[in-house]
């Protein structure tokens, strides 16, 4: 009776160009940036009619639907226009490398590779966000382009302002921005890990069940994957849609400013804690 | 160090993942969601001023409508007062023609009672003189045939007779 090969945590390199490991979770990205691209390219090629075809249709109907979705929890149209390209890229592109993840190949078709100075096999597809690498990659480009964000719609010194505060002025305050401060390198770190986490615990699930039930019992949990695929690339795009309006939302401190900032900033916490 | 060595963490892998996702983020910024929304706004200004027009063109309608309503009206006593003019112009009219023609009627008649009395009266005047003569020329044959010298004698005796016992 074979052992259980449970991934790894780390990723496996499967193919060297000179000296940049290719990784098995790279192969996936790519493929999920070419299905993305062809749809996109899809979408150019119904030339954007004022009476729309199927496809066009359709994609009318996700971006709406996004533009919506978004709309309801930023209540601003303009801010929304700006945070979408972002956001939205963010749900589509983990939701699709999430899905790929299930598919029958990923983690079973492997080759033969040296490691540590013995031959294992190794798997050439795994999916994609089964490894920090690309989840942290997601991750700092949502908390950079939080501050960006947030120093474009305040300018960088009342930007700034949230983060170091003078303690003859306001000493709680200096310790909230402080706080804050660390808050934000804290949501690299939860970003990624907790996509990381649920998505390598998929993979391991999976692996298990198969190896104990190879038939009909995963099918519940590949069910189970593509929920999880789905709500975590949702977790991870609201997230980072609410820091993005709380970044571009003047300090909470003051003004008419509170009841906005304390909503939002509740929604995160709940949304965090999902 | 080592936990990062364990979790395989490389910075080339970063770096390449942050460029796949420029790349998806950039497809689908410049031909998804940028033109999609844009047409989307089209859509939306297109039919806001599509409902616009249509109200404007309702709010039009009823205006010529109303217009109408007023033009019929007015019309409609320009009509009245028409007709009634015509009515009363045919009215005077008749009763002028009526009135001409029952006096050219009295004319003819009375000419004709004129001319048929006048007729009457010669008829008449001729007959009567055609009997006279034919009386007296009768008169005569009878006298001449019948009235004998004594007849003659009888008669004056009647009549003396007469005068004498009339006179008594």
């Amino acid at each position: 009776m074979a052992s259980v090969e449970a991934p790894t945590l780390a990723s496996e390199t499967i193919a060297h160009i000179g000296s940049f490991p290719v990784r098995n979770t790279l192969i996936m990205a790519w493929i999920a940036v070419a299905v993305l691209v062809i749809v996109a390219l899809l979408t150019r090629a119904t030339k954007y009619k004022e009476v729309p075809g199927r496809f066009q249709g359709f994609m009318e109907m996700i971006v709406e639907g996004f533009f919506n979705f978004w709309d309801s929890v930023v209540g601003d149209k303009k801010q929304t226009r700006a945070f979408f390209p972002l956001v939205t890229t963010i749900f589509i592109f983990l939701a699709t490398a999430n899905w790929m993840g299930i598919f029958p190949g990923v983690g079973s078709i492997t080759i033969p590779e040296e490691l540590h100075g013995e031959i294992i096999n190794v798997p050439i597809f795994r999916s994609m966000n089964a490894d920090v690498n690309m989840t942290l990659a997601v991750a700092l480009i949502s908390v950079i382009s939080t501050q960006v964000f947030g120093i474009a719609a305040l300018g960088i010194l009342p930007y700034a302002g949230k983060f170091f505060v003078p303690p003859w002025k306001d000493p709680v305050g200096t310790f909230i921005g402080i706080l804050e401060l660390i808050a934000e390198f804290a949501k690299i770190i939860s970003f990624s890990f907790r996509l990381f986490g649920n998505i390598f615990a998929g993979e391991v699930l999976l692996v298990v069940i198969s190896f104990l039930m190879p038939y009909v019992a995963p099918i519940p949990f590949l069910g189970l994957e593509i929920f999880v695929g789905f709500i975590q690339a949702l977790v991870f795009s609201m997230l980072t849609l609410v820091f993005l309006k709380m970044a571009v939302t003047a300090h909470g401190g003051h003004d008419e400013h509170e009841e906005g900032h304390g909503h939002h900033g509740q929604l995160a916490h709940e949304t965090a804690h999902a | 160090m080592e936990l990062l060595d364990k979790l395989g963490i490389n910075v080339g892998l970063l770096i390449a993942q942050i460029v796949n996702f420029g790349i998806v983020v950039g497809a689908l910024t410049f031909l998804v969601y940028r033109p999609i929304l844009n047409l989307l706004d089209q859509r939306s200004e297109r039919i806001r001023k599509a409902l616009e027009d249509a109200k404007k063109i309702e709010l039009q309608k009823e205006e010529m409508e109303k217009f109408k309503q007023e033009q019929m009206k007015r019309i409609d006593t320009e009509m009245g007062t028409l007709l009634e003019r015509g009515k009363k112009e045919a009215e005077e009219t008749r009763q002028q023609l009526v009135a001409a023609a029952q006096q050219e009627a009295d004319r003819i008649l009375k000419r004709g009672e004129q001319q048929l009395k006048e007729e009457r009266e010669r008829v008449l005047g001729e007959v009567q003189g055609n009997v006279a003569q034919m009386i007296v020329r009768m008169t005569e044959k009878i006298l001449e045939r019948e009235w004998s010298p004594a007849d003659q004698k009888k008669r004056i005796a009647d009549l003396t007779k007469e005068l004498s016992s009339s006179m008594q």
